[in-house]
């Protein structure tokens, strides 16, 4: 078995180091570090002790890229041998699934904490800066390795039960944004168990609390934040430390237990149509029907969106959203201990917006991850690219298809616009306003990001192009600082950063289309 | 790369009997990371043909593919298809051609229906057109009794199948197939020839590249030979398999028990050398260029009183040529 583990371990280490890609990013954390520690100097001549800072700022970079290694990385460990058709090979080899388990996350996961055990002599730079204490940096990194394991071990288990990487990825994402809010979310109902008489007093109550406790402390934000307050003087090792390595190993041991019955009875090519029906002799609605004048808009609508099946489904459920808000914040009203948890008719429609908002976000990010990929993925997309139209009028339908399908959370999205501001003034006025308009072109520089970046990589682009997002942000926080002047000036300020982010929106769209329209050509012409 | 850096190259001329070259490829020059992948590539394709395009893997018949069907542009070089340049009437070129790559190019989750139909009216196809021309296209295939399937849950053979009928949804006057009868089993692959033998009586010009040269040989009315970027041949296939060497030669092969029948084939008149055919009770005979007539070979025969069952004069096989033709055969 050892020898089987050495050569999976060895295979991978050998095929990560023969990757340019893998080497680019590794510089670009270096690059993003360098540039942390110039802010840092900026930062020591206006006040002292900036190390806390930096310091905090690497920690974060660090979250963030394990959290993106989850996703990415270690999601496609088995998924990537499954897609390859190779597990059965691997077992023929007489490596068994322990074996495979331990080869293919090991590896992957030695790269991500050799990352950060590398940069560690660069933080200690930050207690020369001053601010921070050597106790600090050390309990940080143990919280953050401690995270590594979880992370890369429940990576390993979406990977053993989803056919796909996309899937593997989606579902490492899911338990993430879990994970992150499930802390958040019990805090509420702690304190409501704490204030009764059986929280404080029956056996379970007193085990429930313990529980949630645990889930809380778990939570390596938390605990990160709480090394980073001046004066921490805690122990290194604590539950969110424990609870993280101990997750990881439990994980490992489901992904073991579940590698038969998923990893080699999976079927990669599984066909899926949702909830589209399959009838086309006689016309159904939820059916695709005949194909429209423009094929590759009713293409889209119907296998990428799921068509008038999910049309319907969000209309009614957006509808149904109305009504159920109104119990769901009078349950967060009766929580805060509000005397009048029903009168909530203010909140509804700010909050159903908040809702639809959100929705949309991630609608769209996962369409544009998914608009040239599965043609990728199905090898079409030379068959596309054939038919006698140019490569944009393809791209552009492709587009319109996507658009059609979000057209019922787009219709809640200004039907709540128009309810939350009626009046054509107040319009206006948030028009006028930078803080209006950043976002969305900041989120459509996104999607575009997100769509180039899915004709590059074989999964995982929306979460990348998240992380690079993130990262620019960081390290180019141009928005902030036009946010920032827009601030301090009146209307005519206002107009000037409006043009500066509009000039900047089209240049950034415009590099983008063609740096799209290039590779669509390239992957074409393979 | 400038034009003199191209190698010099005499591809042999193509036949088109006169006619209008369908496909007319000249001086095809592209490199991919500075390794050549065509080297002055020349050849024609006559209307109505079914032109074979044969060579070892890495001979650049893939690109030179991609290019004539406008999914790459050549360095150097002009590609016309029915006199449209592939550069600069791209969209022309497209209504004419029919492309099928070399891997399954389906939407596995569309029923077959649904994957023509889409086609067709990416091509502009009217409503009532489409009805007619899927129905046509899968009664050409054989695919009728599937049109509610979903491809992916179809076999190999009918999926590559489905790939031709959506080739053949805008009525193409030229089929490019890039190795369409790979991964094949012999049962689709005899019905996959069935089909293309269909469409060429219809009148279609078909460039079908393969590896499967046993059938190249028995459809193709001409071939081009491709090796390293290199035009090895270009002309009819009766030329190329009848060309067997400077002297005429002939296969005899005797009954079962026949035995030592070389050096008494030696010293027959005429005869320059005998070379048995392992195996079997065969011997290749090849002639002075004197010898016309074989009666007399024949009736020694009758005279010894040896049982001949077969006489016919040598004709390579496809394999035998392209092995003779490209360098990197078994010297």
């Amino acid at each position: 078995m050892f020898h089987g583990i050495a050569t999976l371990m060895g295979r991978s280490l050998r095929l990560d180091a023969r990757q340019l890609q893998t080497h680019l990013f590794r510089l670009a954390f270096i690059v993003i570090i360098y540039m942390m520690m110039m802010i840092a100097q900026v930062q020591a001549m206006m006040y002292g002790a900036p190390g806390l800072q930096f310091f905090m700022n690497m920690i974060f970079l660090n979250v963030s890229f394990i959290a993106f290694g989850g996703i990415s990385f270690f999601s496609s460990a088995i998924t990537e041998e499954k897609e390859e058709d190779t597990i059965g090979l691997l077992m023929m080899a007489g490596i068994n699934p322990l074996g495979i388990l331990l080869g293919k996350s090991t590896a992957r996961m030695f790269q991500a904490l050799l990352l950060l055990t590398v940069q560690f002599p660069f933080t200690l730079l930050a207690i020369t800066l001053g601010g921070v204490t050597l106790h600090q940096v050390v309990a940080a990194y143990v919280a953050l390795l401690a995270f590594t394991v979880l992370m890369s071990n429940v990576g390993l288990l979406c990977s053993v039960i989803s056919r796909r990487s996309g899937t593997a990825a989606g579902l490492t994402t899911l338990w993430l944004i879990v994970h992150s809010i499930m802390p958040h979310l019990l805090q509420a109902p702690k304190a409501v168990l704490l204030a009764s008489a059986w929280g404080s007093s029956s056996i379970f109550g007193k085990w429930l609390n313990s529980a949630m406790d645990v889930v809380i402390q778990s939570d390596v934000i938390l605990r990160l934040y709480a090394i980073l307050q001046t004066g921490f003087d805690e122990a290194i090792i604590t539950t969110q430390v424990i609870t993280n390595l101990g997750g990881g190993l439990a994980f490992f041991l489901l992904s073991w237990a579940l590698f038969y019955r998923f990893a080699l009875t999976a079927d990669v090519q599984g066909i899926s149509r949702g909830m589209l029906s399959q009838t086309t002799r006689r016309a159904t609605w939820a059916g695709s029907g005949r194909a429209w004048g423009n094929a590759l808009v009713w293409k889209e609508y119907n296998f990428l969106t799921g068509g008038n099946v999910f049309l319907v489904i969000k209309l009614v459920g957006f509808l149904a959203l109305y009504f159920l808000m109104y119990p769901i914040l009078a349950g967060v009203r009766i929580i805060a201990g509000d005397p009048q948890p029903w009168d909530v008719d203010q909140e509804v429609v700010p909050a159903h917006f908040a809702i639809v908002i959100a929705v949309l976000v991630i609608e769209l990010s996962i369409y544009a991850s998914r608009l040239f990929h599965d043609e990728i993925r199905l090898q079409t997309l030379s068959s596309l690219l054939m038919l006698p139209r140019s490569i944009a009028y393809v791209a552009y339908s492709k587009l319109a298809g996507m658009l059609l399908g979000a057209l019922p959370t787009l219709l809640f999205v200004i039907a709540d616009s128009v309810l939350v501001a009626p009046n054509a003034d107040e319009w206006f006025k948030v028009a006028g306003h930078p803080g209006f308009w950043f976002p969305i072109v900041m989120f459509s520089v996104f999607l575009h990001l997100v769509v180039l970046l899915s004709l590059f990589v074989k999964w995982g682009a929306l979460p990348l192009a998240f992380f690079v997002m993130l990262i620019t942000m960081y390290c180019c926080p141009i928005f902030m600082i036009l946010i920032m002047i827009s601030s301090e000036g009146g209307a005519a300020a206002h107009l000037i950063v409006l043009g500066i982010a509009w000039t900047l929106f089209i240049v950034a769209t415009f590099v983008f289309q063609m740096m799209i329209h290039a590779r669509l050509y390239e992957l074409g012409a393979k | 790369m400038s034009e003199s850096e191209v190698t010099p190259q005499m591809p042999p001329p193509a036949p088109t009997m006169g006619l209008r070259p369908v496909i007319d490829v000249q001086g095809l020059v592209q490199s991919f990371k500075g390794r050549r992948a065509l080297d002055r590539v020349t050849f024609q394709v006559a209307p109505q043909s079914l032109h074979g395009f044969v060579g070892p893997n890495g001979a650049g018949k893939t690109t030179t593919l991609r290019i004539i069907c406008t999914l790459l542009r050549p360095q150097f070089g002009t590609v016309r298809v029915f006199g449209h340049d592939v550069v600069f009437d791209t969209r022309a070129v497209r209504r004419k051609i029919g492309f099928m790559p070399d891997h399954f190019s389906t939407y596995r989750q569309m029923t077959v229906f649904e994957y023509l139909d889409f086609f067709a009216a990416a091509y502009g196809l009217s409503l009532v057109e489409r009805t007619r021309v899927i129905d046509d296209v899968l009664s050409l295939t054989d695919m009728g009794g599937r049109r509610e399937d979903l491809i992916g849950g179809l076999s190999r053979g009918m999926q590559q199948r489905v790939s031709l009928a959506r080739v053949l949804v805008n009525d193409p006057e030229v089929l490019l197939l890039d190795e369409p009868a790979s991964g094949l089993d012999p049962r689709a692959r005899i019905e996959l020839m069935e089909i293309l033998k269909a469409l060429k009586a219809m009148g279609k010009t078909i460039f079908i590249s393969s590896h499967i040269l046993s059938e190249l040989a028995e459809l193709c009315d001409s071939v081009t030979i491709i090796d390293r970027g290199k035009i090895k041949y270009s002309g009819s296939m009766h030329d190329l398999l009848a060309h067997t060497g400077e002297h005429p030669t002939y296969r005899i092969a005797f009954g079962t028990g026949v035995d030592g029948m070389q050096p008494r084939l030696e010293q027959m008149p005429g005869v320059l050398k005998v070379e048995p055919v392992e195996g079997r009770p065969e011997y290749r005979l090849t002639f002075d260029d004197a010898v016309t007539n074989t009666n007399a070979l024949l009736r020694q025969l009758v005279e010894w009183d040896v049982p001949v069952t077969g006489f016919t004069a040598d004709r390579r096989h496809l394999n035998e040529a392209f092995m003779d033709l490209t360098e990197r055969g078994v010297k």
